[in-house]
């Protein structure tokens, strides 16, 4: 019930934020969209399936170089550019968890860390990419009419991510999830009852692949440039900082996790450079106090009105 | 039905399993007995593909099971329970069921995607059938309680359910009646008898309680110290000489 609610409160700020929001809240509001469909992905691999990835950054570089490159050097328009980029990545991801040999925390976090310092030096050095100097996103142009407004831009961009965050919450409440969730609890037991761990953890990593490089395309169009500054290893970290903060078991941790990520350090910005102090002092303390996210506090909400009505119900009884 | 010749199992240096022989056949009881270490429950992980035996060969219904994934040989009619449980204990009842029934109800990524009716179909299909096999085990009660806070004896029983959903044809389980009362053990003897008599599963039954090995095994095979001692039948195990050196003379174990 609480997530129901908790989509229909997305879905009205959604809405509601072009009549009532200026224009650098509303741009805003459009990256903690698109942060949250890259965080999204992690919460499926991290917080359902149990497994580590320091390489979310990567698949979010594949998703937006490879629709921008799709796009200069073959004419692809970036619509159609953006979800063939992240079915590439979703095609890297599998392969990266069919090669590792173990697919268990400390494994595959040093194998996506690896992963993640590959891609982030091959954009440095390639020339197709633009190396340091990095590159400019085109607009988007449907049927001739050229989509760079804010206001448009802002469309896809939630559009996209409303797509990614439903899909992924349908996934977790799938019996793709379940089986994912029941190989955290107990590995021996769930291969007992014929789950195949290897190729569903492949699968969970294909899937946060693609989540990244789907929303980490629009993100793309948001942004307007690719600085290969924004795809390393710290970035990555981030993404697991926000799943954390935010609450790594449902898309909706992923949702005010990207919020207070990109709005605090708005309210905060004389303190620049603390920032990143200041945010991971924040997770260090929300790992020792709420474990399970903010989120957690609406859970919290909900058993204290079930509290409340037990016992307004033996005072009436 | 399943048919172990000449199993042995080190690790290193240790020999946990010694030459082991075993046959349980269609439709029976078959108990696996031994004092503390007698390598019991490594027969079970053998069976299950968890370890490899070093030598020797493990046959299930005439096809070698050695050396598979444990996820295949799950799937070809081979089901356990653990000595120390092991259920997701996050989950409910009913959901910890559902993980066994899941490659029987299975649908696409893209049905759930899409909200086909495929997928409504069979998750509801899988709960009914979650619900029954609960009934089964007497333990509907508490089909949407959460496993972890289930008492010991109902958690050994929601994994005998949870092992009957993969629709198995031999069930292997590891101490069903370690640390059950009395009234519990009777309560599990009727159980495990029905499935046999019922449903025509065979068992593979490791344990100590001998309150449940002798009122409802058809054979009995005795190991100590990882060594086969005997197998028979109740009565034959319970005079034979060589059982009871090992129970009662100079191997230190206890029944």
């Amino acid at each position: 019930m609480w997530g129901n609610l908790a989509w229909v409160l997305w879905l009205a700020i959604a809405a509601l934020a072009p009549f009532l929001a200026g224009q650098y809240l509303l741009y805003n509001i459009g990256i903690v969209a698109t942060t949250a469909a890259i965080v999204s992905g992690l919460t499926f691999l991290s917080g359902v399936a149990g497994l580590i990835s320091i390489a979310q950054s990567a698949f979010v570089a594949i998703g937006s170089y490879g629709a921008v490159l799709l796009q200069m050097h073959l004419g692809i328009p970036l619509l159609i550019g953006i979800p063939v980029a992240a079915a590439i990545a979703g095609v890297v991801g599998w392969l990266l968890g069919f090669l590792c040999l173990r697919l268990d925390g400390h494994y595959l976090a040093l194998v996506t860390l690896a992963f993640m310092g590959i891609v982030h030096y091959t954009i440095i050095n390639l020339d197709i990419t633009g190396g340091a100097v990095g590159l400019a996103v085109p607009s988007v142009a449907l049927f001739g009419v050229t989509l760079d407004s804010p206001m448009a831009i802002y469309v896809m961009a939630v559009t996209a991510s409303a797509v990614t965050l439903w899909s992924i919450d349908r996934l977790i409440h799938s019996r793709y999830g379940r089986m994912l969730r029941a190989l955290r609890q107990s590995d021996i037991a769930a291969v007992s009852l014929g789950a195949d761990r290897r190729s569903l953890r492949t699968m969970a990593l294909a899937t946060s692949a693609v989540a990244g490089g789907f929303a980490g395309g629009f993100q793309a169009l948001q942004l307007t440039y690719l600085d290969p500054q924004q795809f390393t290893i710290v970035t990555a970290v981030f993404y697991i900082a926000i799943m954390v903060v935010g609450g790594m078991r449902s898309v909706h941790g992923a949702i005010i996790g990207a919020a207070i990520f990109v709005f605090v350090p708005g309210f905060l910005s004389g303190l620049e450079h603390y920032m990143a102090f200041i945010l991971f002092f924040f997770v260090t303390v929300m790992i020792v106090v709420m474990p399970d996210g903010l989120v957690s506090i609406f859970s919290a909400g909900g058993r204290l009105s079930g509290w409340m009505a037990s016992r307004h119900g033996r005072k009436n009884a | 039905m399943l048919e172990l010749r000449n199993v042995v199992v080190r690790f290193g240096g240790l020999v946990a399993v010694n030459g082991v022989s075993l046959d349980v056949q269609a439709g029976e009881i078959h108990a696996l007995i031994g004092p503390n270490g007698a390598g019991k429950s490594t027969v079970i992980n053998v069976v299950m593909g968890l370890y490899r035996p070093t030598e020797g060969d493990c046959i299930f219904q005439n096809e070698p099971v050695s050396g598979q994934p444990t996820h295949l040989i799950a799937r070809r009619g081979l089901a356990r329970t653990f000595q120390n449980t092991e259920l997701f204990t996050d989950f409910t009842a009913i959901e910890n069921v559902m993980v066994g029934l899941d490659h029987e109800y299975g649908y696409g990524i893209a049905s759930r995607l899409l909200g086909l009716p495929n997928w409504r179909r069979k998750e509801d299909a899988a709960r009914h059938e979650a619900l029954e096999l609960l009934k089964k085990l007497r333990i509907e009660k508490f089909a949407e309680q959460k496993a972890g806070t289930l008492p010991f004896g109902l958690r050994r029983r929601l994994e005998i359910a949870r092992a009957l959903a993969t629709r198995p044809k031999l069930l292997l389980l590891d101490e069903p009646a370690a640390g059950l009362r009395h009234h519990e053990i009777i309560e599990l003897n009727g159980i495990l008898e029905d499935l046999r008599d019922q449903h025509g599963l065979a068992i593979l039954l490791v344990d100590h309680v001998m309150k449940v090995v002798m009122a409802i095994s058809n054979r009995v095979t005795v190991l100590n110290f990882g060594r086969h001692v005997a197998t028979g039948t109740v009565n034959e195990i319970k005079n034979n000489p060589d059982v009871i050196a090992a129970y009662l003379g100079g191997a230190g174990g206890h029944a």
